[in-house]
Formats: structure tokens, C-alpha cells, sequence
């Protein structure tokens, strides 16, 4: 397996070591109402937005977080460092790649800028 | 008016500075951007009166000080909120062309010259004469009095790994369910300090929950907080610690909890600094975990007009300075012209021109219209 860079953002909280794990996308409310207790656990999650009104359940137990907007200080980035977990926010990510749950990703949240990869055979 | 003038530059300022880190602010569950813009014309109408029905019973100085406790309602986050929220609130109806003839000008200019008189007194007394932003002092904001600290060292205990990730814990889970309880805006949470330990290597700063169970969307939650507020003194060695303009802690590096060294758990008991023992964490985290599943799974029933409405007066909520001013007669509610005017508009339009001019920061144009100049519209500005 190899790692091909997909896209960046702003660490908000770091990790100083590669953060691996299978992603879990939320993209509305309504998947957030779907989750099953434990399904984000050890995921790493992509979320929209950065506020946390219904999320901080799922998340307690994440791996790590992308979010595609916000800053490092949006309530999302403020809830990341709390649980002490690796996240990047304001995220730009390549177009046209499946990025479905179960997909293999992993984030190097070990300096400002933080890097998502996706593993490829 | 020059002072007025240079006010509203720094308020520019630190508005573009607070945006550059966090972006507009979006939600799974509220209509962020909507309610904000109502809640800021709401603001815009209602500030200027509340403030001169609050000055006919008590000078700004005295309110200002009044706000130096712990867990107080009434903090340099509430402050900075309030009358940013106002210039952006005006900025909208400026663009709306609602203040262009002669008359609305100089009312326009009389009100905010009115409430940034009082506003700034009123937040020099808070800061106790040391500035008026919290950037004026070094990202330091220390309002605690010396008997108030003193008694806060004593209190602090050293810690061991398991009730420092309890700890973590517990205010995690009430941060995100105050977050969720305040319609997405940071009602409630504050930090000031940080306050050097004298003869220590080491900082306290206070993380203040200033209420536990208030606002629009408070009566989804059945029970009654252990406690009304809570306050944790951290005591944290070897990092950097920055208060921003909206009482957020930052720390260097990010992750401060290998460095609390040890924490005290307080609450303000009718003005009283009081001790809580470690005991307590177990049961706000049992109360706080509770009162989030509860308001949330009610919220998410709501229909987004009921949503709107709350996250308005939540942003434009001025009764904690009348609570703590001790003054009766002030309702929170949206004002008639946001319900004619504004709100039909709002859910149409969902984000308000003026908010898409915040995206581009780094535009050369100014955001915040200065006094006595000409009043630019929207196709202009």
C-alpha cells in the first residue's frame, strides 16, 4: 500500500505520530441521527461544518477529525483539543475521489500544516 | 466622535482577526448564519435603550465592576460581543439603505455615540483601568481580586493522571453541551487569567461555565444543574497561555494537559466564591451528558423558523446586565421590526450580504462604517 496526498488544512490539534484509520463521512443531520452507538469509534471522521450541536457523542471516541471549514478556533477545533483529538481544519480536498465510508485514510496532523492521504495499492 | 471613530478601527480589527481563525461558523442543526444576522439587527434596536434604562439606575462604572466575580453573567466577553454585535448590526441595515436620509444618520450617530460612551466606561471599570481590549494587555485578562486569588491558590490540590483526564472530561462534555444549550454561540464559557503563581514556575487560569441551564433553549432540559455555574482553576506549568477578545483560552503548545499541575472546583453562590469537592465532577458530568441527549433530541424537532428565533435572542440576549444591575423591566424578545422586517427576509435570503463581504478578509475596503463620513450602500461599500 502507498500514500497519495489529497489534500490539507490547519492542525487544530497535533499528533506526532501518522494518525490511521477507516473514515466515517457525516454529512447531515440526518446521518448523524443514523449513527449506531460506537460507530465512529476509531474512525477518522469528515465532517462539513465546524460546529458541534450533535456531535460531540460520535466524537468522544474518533481517531482523528477532518473538517472541511472553520478555523482553529471553531467550536469543532475547540472540541478536538478538548478530547485531545488529532484534527484539521479547514480542509481543501481533491476533487473527484471517492471518499466513501470504510476508506483507508490517514492524516500527519504534526505541524500547522496538516496532510490527508488516502491509501492506494 | 474621533474616539468613537478610533473604536470602531480596533473593533474592525479584531473582527476581521477573530474571522481569520474560525470562518463563518456552520451547523448540522442551526441556521447559524441567519439567526446571527437577525439577532444583530435585533441587537442594533434594542441595545441603545437597555443601555439607557440601565443608566438611569447605575453608572457604568459600577456595572463594569460588578462583572469582577467569579462566574459572572456579565464578562469582557460579553462586552466585546455586544458592541461588535452592534456595529455589525448596524453595517447590515447600512447596507439594507435603512440609514441614508439626513434624519437616520444623525440618529444612527447620536445612539452609537451614546452607547460607546457607556460601553466604554463600563468595560474600563471591569478591566479595572488596564485596557479595554484584552490585546491591550497582552492576550493577559486578570479581573480577579487579590482576597479572590489568594483564596483561589489555597484551594488548588495536585493532581494525578485519572482525575486530570476526568477533568478533561467533565469540561469537554460541558463545553459541547453548552454550545448546543446556546444555539452554537459560546454563551456561558470564559476563561480570564492567566494569573501568575507568586514563587511558582506557573499560571492559573479560571475556565468559568458562567450558567448551567439558561437561555431560549434552557426549558428542554428537565432537570436542574448540581450547581448554577462552575468555575476550574487550572494550575498549568510550561505552556504559553493567551486569553483572546472572546474569553477563549489558547495555549502553546496546544495540548495543556500534561501541564496541569493541579485544579480547584468553585462556584458562585450568591456572589460567594465557594469549593466543590472532586466528588462533584462525577455528577455535573452525569447531569451535563443527560441535559445534552435531552436538548438535543428536542432541538432537532424544532422547525427552523422556532430555530432562528431562539439563536437571535440568544445572540442579543442583554438580561444578565439588567440581572446583574438589579433591574427589572427588560424582556428578552426580538424587537417588532425584526418580526416585520427582518425575519421573512432572513429565511429568504439565509445569509446576509454583509456576512459574504466578511469572507473576503483580505479585501482593501473597509468592513465597519465610521462616523461622519459618508454612508456607503451595498453596491458602493
Amino acid at each position: 500500500m502507498r500514500l497519495r496526498k489529497i489534500g490539507e488544512g490547519i492542525t487544530a490539534f497535533p499528533s506526532s505520530s501518522l494518525v490511521r484509520g477507516r473514515l466515517k463521512v457525516l454529512k447531515s443531520l440526518s446521518d448523524l441521527r443514523r449513527l449506531k452507538p460506537g460507530e465512529c469509534a476509531e474512525k477518522i471522521v469528515l465532517v462539513p461544518v465546524a460546529g458541534v450541536a450533535g456531535m460531540t457523542i460520535p466524537l468522544m471516541r474518533a481517531s482523528g477529525i477532518i473538517c472541511t471549514t472553520g478555523g482553529v478556533t471553531s467550536h469543532l477545533a475547540i472540541l478536538a483539543r478538548e478530547f485531545r483529538i488529532p484534527c484539521i481544519m479547514g480542509a481543501t480536498i481533491e476533487k473527484n475521489i471517492d471518499l466513501n465510508d470504510g476508506r483507508n485514510i490517514v492524516i500527519d496532523a504534526s505541524r500547522y500544516v496538516g496532510e490527508i492521504y488516502i491509501e492506494e495499492a | 466622535m474621533d474616539e468613537a471613530n478610533t473604536l470602531i478601527e480596533k473593533f474592525e480589527y479584531h473582527l476581521v482577526n477573530l474571522l481569520s481563525k474560525r470562518t463563518l461558523l456552520e451547523s448540522f442543526v442551526f441556521p447559524v448564519h441567519t439567526y446571527i444576522a437577525v439577532g444583530l439587527y435585533n441587537l442594533y434596536y434594542k441595545a441603545p435603550q437597555a443601555f439607557q434604562m440601565l443608566a438611569a439606575h447605575i453608572t457604568p462604572e459600577e456595572l463594569g465592576r460588578r462583572g469582577r466575580v467569579l462566574c459572572s453573567t456579565i464578562n469582557q466577553k460579553t462586552h466585546f460581543s455586544i458592541m461588535l454585535g452592534y456595529l455589525v448590526g448596524r453595517e447590515q441595515l447600512i447596507m439594507d439603505g435603512a440609514i441614508s436620509t439626513k434624519e437616520e444618520i444623525a440618529e444612527d450617530e447620536e445612539k452609537l455615540l451614546n452607547l460607546l460612551s457607556f460601553w466604554k466606561k463600563m468595560v474600563m471599570a471591569y478591566r479595572n483601568n488596564e485596557g479595554i481590549f484584552v490585546s491591550d494587555t497582552g492576550n493577559r485578562l486578570n479581573v480577579l481580586d487579590e482576597h479572590d486569588l489568594m483564596t483561589i491558590r489555597e484551594l488548588i490540590q495536585y493532581v494525578d493522571d485519572v482525575s486530570r483526564d476526568k477533568l478533561r472530561r467533565m469540561m469537554a462534555l460541558i463545553q459541547s453541551y453548552l454550545f448546543l444549550l446556546n444555539c452554537e454561540s459560546r454563551g456561558n464559557i470564559f476563561h480570564h487569567g492567566p494569573y501568575m503563581m507568586e514563587g511558582k514556575n506557573s499560571v492559573i487560569v479560571v475556565r468559568e461555565f458562567s450558567s448551567l441551564k439558561s437561555g431560549p433553549l434552557a426549558v428542554y432540559v428537565d432537570a436542574n444543574p448540581p450547581w448554577p455555574n462552575l468555575a476550574v482553576a487550572l494550575e498549568l506549568k510550561g505552556v504559553q497561555v493567551k486569553i483572546d477578545e472572546v474569553g477563549t483560552m489558547h495555549t502553546q503548545p496546544e495540548d495543556y494537559t500534561p501541564a496541569i499541575e493541579g485544579f480547584a472546583l468553585l462556584y458562585n453562590k450568591q456572589g460567594k466564591l465557594t469549593e466543590l469537592g472532586r466528588e462533584a465532577m462525577d455528577e455535573i458530568t452525569s447531569f451535563v451528558e443527560q441535559a445534552q441527549n435531552q436538548v438535543f433530541s428536542r432541538v432537532t424537532e424544532l422547525d427552523e423558523h422556532s430555530l432562528i428565533i431562539s439563536g437571535a435572542l440568544q445572540y442579543s440576549n442583554l438580561t444578565h446586565y439588567f440581572d446583574v444591575a438589579g433591574v427589572s423591566g427588560y424582556t428578552n424578545e426580538l424587537h417588532e421590526r425584526c418580526i416585520d422586517e427582518h425575519l421573512a427576509r432572513m429565511i429568504n435570503i439565509r445569509i446576509h450580504p454583509f456576512m459574504r463581504k466578511l469572507n473576503f478578509l483580505n479585501n482593501t475596503k473597509r468592513l465597519l462604517t465610521r462616523l461622519g463620513g459618508a454612508i456607503m450602500n451595498a453596491d458602493t461599500a
